[in-house]
């Protein structure tokens, strides 16, 4: 996603779920982190009076999450890494949400471990990792690349580890379990040299500690002597100097432990997979190793273990558990015992310091100090739902808001299609819909013509497909929709009529596709119908009737391809085996599994088939948006994964003429896995705004930065490198609006060297010029123009999104009565885009009950105080312009609006880009200037 | 049409519905569960376990290996769980008739990864339903969607592993420990590979010989493989190889073709599982949790 991509969230009542898999509270004790099985990440607040509160989401990784752990000494850079499921791993800067670095191994990791010797290593440190693959990985934990490996004897798959530093002997060691139970103890420091010069590392010592599935061990730093590992049957404490077993504890029938601390000196806290807890006394039971030697035959226990506390969750218990404990000495941190649920739900424990049984031995039961869900957040800050749908006044039923169950958004028309649980599909001009959301004084008109209701289903909408946006050669007012009782209608969407029903009589409809640009039925694209019941229909829609119908597969269906050649229909299913059909006779022509199968579906790839995801033809952005819940995980060496149940279809490219049309408004309806709920993200490109708005004020334009030429020369640049490009980019579009507006103020420009800016500009045109030539990139213009006043209100929404409401009430009236930008109706929750198609959402309540300290990090909020800046700077200039003549009449009014508006988002993107821009490069150009 | 899932459906009809999905989430779930966790057991016994059964080590089975359309290679490989214990390769010099006969140093094992990873993967599987025992309760379809999704992803990867070999490049085939595991050491002009495909096991022989400096054949470097042909050229060291002869010889382990079988059997069970929770996913989706 290009940087100048800015992203608004519009929430609706329901929180999307989030079902953790993995959590983590940062060393600062004010964020804590949590990874969830659809991939998302969640920052929340942790207050210092231990209150949460969710912050942002973050959409990142296709994959469950796996396991989350700190990057970096945290005291200087507040980075966390998440790995998933399907080997991606990030970092993040958990104060602001954005992606630092990412990678994508082969490899699966269960637990991330950072390690950093400051004295014996350069660089950052490294992540020690395991998981389902032999030994442990070494990793870079700046560009995570793979340094090495810590090799074994006898290799195999690492349950878990700890980094156990002895004060004692100087030396930093790694402590590791095997899936066979085989503890594994490598020296960590000393081997640093040779890891980093990739020399084969064995481990020092090994035993087999006699139990399976270990799910943590750890090392006593008080006493530097007890070791506690934990398995999933039972408990035990070994010691650290032989490794001698001192007792184990053997869980009650159908409890497992799912992990442990060492709070203090012969006190350890033990967890369970249904999220009790549970804490002990190690007490010495007098029989100590110095009177009775171990003869190798009976090792003498000699401590015991006495329960102390205990803490359970209420009744609402969802298996598993993923828990975590932070033991902090330092005053004014807390200790804190975490849980996170599948449902969502994240519970504290403080524990005190020196946790004791009641008075009668008994123990204790430590309550509950916290406890908060992603729902809570919505419930206690979304007064207003700014769910596109629940706006349709007139719309909705007895119970009060629809729910949408597929949704998409034609750009050419600035259309939303929405479809609803109760079979009715509404079309909707989408920048309206997302006006009457978020702004004061702005519903949508009952009576509005471009709303349209299309009733014809009885059912649940589950996919739609306008298929104008995949193939240009189809009539502008198609479009097919697909129901949970396998009904698919073709619908006239101008004149809201049923043009033909297809039952198909099979299950849910899943998706709609079309047929790729080269594979045509009587000269006609036919459409692909996948249902749940995992048959797939084709359906030939000018003929009005249904080709074929493969019924066969086992599994659900993976992939599509068509064989143009030989009319043959190739279905992928999930588990690996392929399907190909005839379609002129609607025969099983072949059926494979394994290798050959894998095959015949790389061969399918080869022929020319262009690859894309489903129904989306928006803009590129878009469509890698989509992709982050859509992306198939495949990691390659552990072979596909079927996991994030994704259909993959090919589809007919966006080919010639088809390519979309850069936008600069999208609205990208977003869903997640395993659940109904969705919502919407409207995605403002800022840089295409500004492009848009800025010849259209003056009437007398200069043909060169005319819009069709200024497009022909963003598609170019696209290929140059892109840092240099944007600030060459910003500036020359801030030196363009030097000419053009008169009321800017001298001081608040940067000075810049304009001859060698310039200077520099011609020259990358001349090589445009080139490349344009040489590859033959001859994309037909599309036709239309951006209606400018689709942009302006574009414009505007956009600004009204950003401006510091009621931080200045002169200047808010000022905006509301003379610009026409309304006032939002609530704290608008925006979104960050960092590295290509990652971004974070802020979570409704995210402004609230933060501190002073993390508005200074939140690039959101520096982002709004220079509008503030920019904007009084604005006003104290404004004034002069209106005791020049009395020029406020209707033309003129609109005019200067439109003036003022793309002045500020020019200066908006300016400033956007000064922020992000790399310090590097600032630097350059202050040297340059 | 099957209307009876529909929003439409009448009040009699939805408490009917509903009072099977409750059926389906209180009893089959748990009767699918069992059946699969049965059979996942039966597979995960055919992977032996070291060090977690009473029997002691792992026993041995020895493995002839030969192909049906020559002699040149026999080879007697032992497998003792997860590891190559033995190793016994005879090699008929295509040109001269001469034999070569190598074998395994007698303290080295050599793990087939294969095997040990698609083990893992059972065990993770059956961890995963472990915990889900008969007083557990499943609240909404999702949950069970999860669950399965889960294990079919481990059992995914546990099949794949097994039926896709590691495409290896003649370097990284030279530069394995498997090459170092032989006593007499393997002669110079040798490659050796042994790995799973599907329910065999498999050994290649590369032999090969060095290109001349001034070969004038063009020198392109083979990519990955699972089998390189002859013709495929590398460069070891300082020198340019190329592959003249490929013996491929094989042998069917009858356990891995069971574990298979119990993979795919569990795989449908789990996706019949999810059919029949996503029949009822109308209703179930859009409950609060």
């Amino acid at each position: 996603m290009r940087t100048s991509m800015q992203a608004v969230a519009l929430w609706g009542k329901k929180a999307p779920p989030h079902s953790i898999t993995a959590i983590m509270i940062t060393e600062d004790q004010q964020t804590i982190v949590t990874g969830s099985q659809e991939g998302q990440l969640c920052l929340w607040n942790l207050s210092p009076e231990l209150k949460i509160s969710g912050k942002e989401l973050i959409f990142g990784h296709s994959a469950p999450v796996t396991c989350l752990a700190r990057a970096r000494d945290f005291s200087k850079q507040p980075y966390v890494v998440s790995a998933a499921e399907n080997g991606e791993m990030c970092v993040w800067n958990v104060s602001n949400g954005q992606c630092v670095e990412k990678a994508t191994l082969p490899y699966r990791h269960t637990e991330v471990c950072y390690y950093h010797c400051s004295f014996r290593m350069t660089g950052e440190g490294w992540l020690l990792c395991c998981g389902e693959y032999q030994d442990i990985l070494v990793m870079d934990a700046k560009t995570l690349s793979v340094i090495h490996t810590f090799t074994s004897q006898s290799p195999d798959w690492i349950k878990c580890m700890c980094i156990v530093h002895s004060m004692r002997i100087q030396e930093d060691s790694l402590l590791v379990v095997s899936v066979t139970g085989e503890l594994k103890v490598w020296d960590l420091s000393s081997s640093i040299n040779s890891i980093q010069e990739k020399q084969d590392v064995y481990e020092k010592e090994s035993k087999f500690l006699e139990s399976l599935n270990c799910q943590s061990i750890r090392f006593c730093t008080y006493t530097e002597r007890l070791l506690l590992v934990v398995f999933s049957k039972c408990w035990k404490v070994y010691d650290y100097c032989d490794f001698s077993l001192l007792w184990t504890e053997v869980g009650r029938n159908g409890q497992f432990f799912a992990g442990g601390e060492v709070l203090a000196a012969h006190r350890i806290l033990i967890w369970m997979e249904d999220g009790h807890s549970y804490i002990y006394q190690l007490l010495n039971s007098g029989l100590s190793k110095s009177i009775y030697p171990a003869d190798g035959k009976a090792l003498k226990e000699t401590i015991y273990p006495h329960l102390l506390c205990s803490t359970s969750v209420g009744e609402n218990k969802s298996l598993p558990f993923v828990m975590g404990y932070m033991n902090e000495r330092k005053e004014p941190f807390y200790k804190v015992l975490f849980s996170g649920e599948v449902s969502g739900r994240i519970t504290l424990w403080h524990i005190p310091d020196v946790p004791v049984s009641k008075f009668d031995g008994s123990p204790r039961e430590i309550p509950i100090t916290t406890t908060w869900t992603l729902q809570d957040n919505f419930d206690k800050h979304q007064m207003v739902s700014q769910s596109i749908m629940d706006h349709f006044s007139g719309f909705k039923d007895e119970a009060g808001s629809m729910v949408v169950t597929s949704s998409e958004y034609v750009p050419s028309l600035d259309k939303l299609i929405c479809g609803c649980e109760n079979g009715t599909i509404f079309i909707t001009q989408a920048l309206n819909a997302a006006k009457s959301g978020l702004l004061e004084g702005c519903s949508l008109l009952k009576d509005s013509l471009s709303n349209k209701v299309l009733k014809g289903h009885h059912q649940s909408v589950t996919s739609l497909l306008y298929l104008h946006s995949v193939s240009s050669k189809l009539d502008q007012s198609w479009m097919v929709s697909g129901d949970q009782g396998s009904c698919v209608i073709l619908w006239d969407i101008f004149t809201e009529e049923i043009l033909h029903t297809f039952s198909l009589e099979a299950g849910p409809v899943t998706s709609l596709s079309m047929s790729p640009e080269n594979f045509r039925f009587r000269d006609d694209q036919i459409i692909c119908c996948v249902c749940s019941d995992h048959s797939v229909s084709l359906l030939h829609l000018e003929g009005r009737s249904c080709l074929l119908q493969a019924r066969k597969h086992l599994f659900p269906v993976r992939t599509i391809r068509w064989h143009p050649v030989e009319n043959f229909l190739i279905v992928g299913c999930a588990d690996d085996s392929v399907y190909i059909w005839e379609i002129e006779t609607g025969t099983l022509e072949r059926h494979e599994t394994g290798e050959r199968a894998r095959i015949i579906l790389n061969c399918c790839e080869d022929s020319k088939l262009l690859k894309l995801e489903p129904v989306l033809s928006v803009t590129s952005e878009a469509n890698k948006h989509k992709s982050l819940e859509q992306k198939s995980s495949s990691s390659h060496q552990l072979g596909s994964v079927s996991c994030p149940v994704v259909l993959q279809v090919d589809s007919p490219g966006k080919v010639t003429d088809a390519k979309p049309f850069p936008r600069p408004f999208n609205v990208l309806p977003v869903k997640t896995k395993w659940s109904s709920i969705g919502f919407h993200v409207l995605l403002f490109d800022l840089e295409n705004l500004v492009e848009l708005l800025l010849p259209t004020p003056l009437s007398d334009v200069d043909p060169s930065s005319s819009f069709y030429g200024s497009e022909i020369l963003r598609r170019a640049k696209s290929t140059v490198e892109k840092t240099t490009l944007t600030i060459k980019r910003n500036k020359a579009s801030c030196s363009s609006l030097q000419a053009e507006t008169q009321a800017k103020p001298k001081g608040d420009c940067p000075p810049q060297g304009d001859h060698p800016l310039k200077f520099s500009e011609e020259n990358d045109g001349i090589k445009r010029q080139k490349k344009m030539k040489s590859s033959k990139k001859t994309n037909p213009k599309p036709s239309r123009r951006v209606d400018v006043n689709v942009t302006i209100d574009t414009a505007k929404l956009f600004l009204s999104c950003l401006l510091p409401w009621g931080v200045d009430k002169e200047f808010d009236n000022l905006c509301i009565r003379h610009l026409h930008i309304l006032k939002l109706q609530g704290p608008v929750s925006v979104g960050l885009a960092t590295s290509e198609d990652y971004f974070s959402l802020m979570l409704p309540g995210w402004d609230l009950g933060s501190s002073e300290m993390k508005k200074e990090h939140s690039r959101v909020n520096l982002f709004s105080r220079k509008v503030l800046d920019l904007s009084s700077k604005y006003t104290a200039t404004l004034p002069n312009q209106v005791a020049a003549p009395r020029g406020w009449d209707n033309n003129d009014d609109s005019l200067s609006e439109s003036n003022t508006i793309v002045y500020l988002l020019s200066r908006l993107f300016l400033v956007n880009k000064l922020v992000d821009m790399p310090f590097e490069l600032a630097c350059e150009i202050d040297r340059s200037i | 049409m099957a209307t009876a899932v529909a929003s439409t459906a009448t009040a009699a009809e939805r408490a009917v519905l509903e009072e099977e999905f409750r059926w389906l989430l209180q009893a089959e779930v748990h009767a699918v569960l069992r059946q699969l966790q049965d059979i996942l057991k039966e597979a995960s016994l055919r992977f032996t376990l070291p060090g977690s059964g009473a029997e002691g080590p792992a026993k041995q089975e020895n493995f002839i290996l030969g192909s049906c359309s020559t002699d040149q290679v026999k080879g007697v490989l032992t497998l003792q769980g997860d590891a190559l214990s033995q190793a016994d390769v005879n090699l008929k010099m295509p040109r001269n008739n001469q034999l070569l006969h190598f074998a395994f140093r007698e303290d080295k094992q050599w793990k087939l990864q294969q095997i040990q990873d698609a083990r893992n993967h059972v065990s993770q599987a059956i961890y995963l339903l472990a915990n889900r025992e008969e007083s557990y309760q499943f609240k909404t379809g999702a949950e069970v969607l999860k669950l399965m999704d889960a294990v079919m992803l481990q059992l995914t990867r546990a099949r794949n592993r097994l039926t896709t070999p590691a495409t290896l490049t003649l370097p990284e085939l030279a530069a394995s420990g498997l090459t170092r595991m032989f006593a007499p050491t393997l002669p110079s002009d040798l490659l050796v590979n042994v790995y799973i495909n599907l329910n065999k096991l498999c050994l290649t022989v590369y032999q090969l010989h060095a290109l001349q400096p001034t070969s004038t054949k063009n020198f392109r470097p083979a990519g990955g493989a699972v089998l390189h042909s002859p013709g495929a050229m590398f460069e070891w060291g300082s020198q340019r190889l190329e592959v003249s002869h490929v013996h491929k010889v094989e042998c069917v382990i009858p356990w891995l073709n069971d574990a298979l079988v119990y993979f795919t059997v569990s795989l449908q069970l789990c996706q019949q599982l999810k059919d029949k929770i996503s029949v009822f996913s109308s209703y179930w989706s859009y409950r609060p949790f």
